[in-house]
């Protein structure tokens, strides 16, 4: 009898782990959704990036860049996490931000993204987390927070070979000004800082969208 | 079908744009880079893309010619960065402008799972489309007549964000699920190996074209070092 108790117990944790294995694969439409919005969350990046180039002064970017990334971008994230909303969803898009980096010249973003991947994907452990905005929110900020070492650790890298590169051009003084905000650790923390804000407020804003358009047409 | 007169694997490719982006981090002179440039358009062009290498040759010229424009403070720093960045562009343009079908299939022989090869496939696909659905949602903003002058954009941002994220989820939700069940009902998700009609292998040609690719990167860099 205890026997037979036993096999039942074991056979009903082998076909709850294979329901919760089940319930955590993709389905293609999880992947059409990933690859749509991370395109979506690049393109929008890279708008309001030009536009603050175009505008600001590369002193002056770190100031507006840090907060306006997560704020604009955040809110089409949290869609994507709340429709998917099973492991990977962080990893993926941190891995494919640094892929499309890599590509576009920056072979270094490769290993800093595998990095920021692993320690996203920790951060998002537990059943449920990708539907919670603050869990959502808080896992998207290490996705910014790679974004940030995408331009600490090429600085810290290749500072000698970049400020020669500048060098050609500018004044001395002009190019270690700008290098400072990317390699002491007070500017890091303050650029951190900013990219927390603008995440948590993309989120505020992410999470009113989610309620007033999303969810109200039933099509996530 | 092999593209152009190299008719390179896609994965020879990767190995070229590593190359490239390398050498474009180590290179700081205006000469060297101008050379690694060349020899990225060059690659383009052995590749059957003569005039994308031609294009991305103009690109290079004017972020070169604008770095060197006496503008205040560091604002040409963007270009600098940004012509640093076309070489490694270049010589990936050979990978973004091949056949979607090519690269799942390369991808495929390296054993890569079949939802990342959907999503590779889907990156090439959809990246091409979002400007035509950007024109669409502000057509169909300009014809609600929600702002009716510039200044109103300006003055009101945070309406304008709302106009533009509303009709671009909704887009993008029903558009993944359209595509996920059009893709199932062509067998994205049987089995069997991947074929295709574009070349696709690793033969001696690639080799010989990666080793190239990579001597000219090296030679670049040590040149670049020693003058």
């Amino acid at each position: 009898m205890a026997t037979n108790e036993h096999a039942a117990k074991t056979v009903g944790r082998g076909a709850g782990k294979a329901a919760s294995a089940r319930a955590n694969r993709w389905t293609m439409r999880d992947v059409m959704t990933f690859v749509i919005f991370n395109i979506v969350i690049v393109a929008v990046t890279m708008v309001v990036k030009v536009a603050e180039d175009a505008v600001l002064s590369p002193q002056n970017t770190f100031f507006v860049g840090s907060w306006l990334f997560p704020l604009v971008s955040t809110p089409f994230y949290l869609v994507m996490a709340d429709r998917i909303g099973k492991r990977g969803v962080l990893a993926g898009s941190i891995l494919l931000f640094g892929i499309l980096y890599t590509f576009m010249g920056g072979v270094y973003c490769a290993p800093v993204a595998v990095a920021g991947a692993i320690v996203g994907e920790l951060a998002m452990l537990g059943s449920g987390a990708y539907r919670n905005i603050v869990r959502a929110a808080a896992g998207f900020f290490v996705y910014w927070a790679t974004f940030a070492c995408y331009g600490i650790i090429p600085y810290l890298l290749f500072r000698d070979a970049y400020m020669e590169q500048l060098g050609a051009y500018y004044s001395a003084n002009d190019v270690a000004a700008m290098v400072a905000q990317y390699t002491e650790l007070p500017w890091i923390l303050l650029m951190l800082a900013l990219f927390a804000a603008g995440t948590a407020l993309g989120a505020v804003v992410g999470a009113r969208f989610l309620k007033k358009h999303v969810r109200k047409a039933k099509i996530a | 079908m092999r593209e152009g007169a190299f008719g390179l694997d896609p994965r020879t490719h990767v190995v070229a744009i590593v190359a490239f982006g390398m050498a474009s981090i180590v290179l700081t002179g205006v000469l060297e880079t101008v050379l690694l440039q060349v020899a990225a358009a060059l690659y383009l062009t052995g590749n059957g893309r003569a005039r994308l290498a031609l294009r991305s040759c103009v690109s290079f010229a004017a972020a070169c010619g604008l770095s060197f424009l006496p503008l205040p403070g560091l604002y040409g720093v963007l270009f600098v960065s940004l012509m640093h960045m076309v070489p490694p562009f270049t010589a990936g343009c050979a990978l973004f402008s091949l056949s979607p079908s090519a690269i799942m299939c390369a991808l495929a022989r390296w054993r890569v799972p079949r939802r990342v090869l959907v999503g590779v496939c889907m990156l090439f696909r959809f990246a091409s489309v979002l400007p035509f659905e950007a024109r669409s949602i502000v057509r169909g903003i300009r014809m609600r007549g929600i702002f009716p002058h510039v200044v109103d954009v300006v003055r009101h941002p945070a309406l304008v964000y709302e106009c533009c994220y509303t009709p671009l989820v909704m887009r993008c939700l029903r558009l993944s699920a359209e595509l996920a069940a059009s893709a199932e009902l062509r067998g994205i998700e049987a089995d069997g190996a991947r074929t295709s009609v574009h070349h696709v292998g690793f033969g001696a040609r690639d080799v010989l074209a990666a080793a190239t690719v990579l001597a000219v990167c090296a030679g670049l860099c040590v040149w670049g070092k020693v003058v």
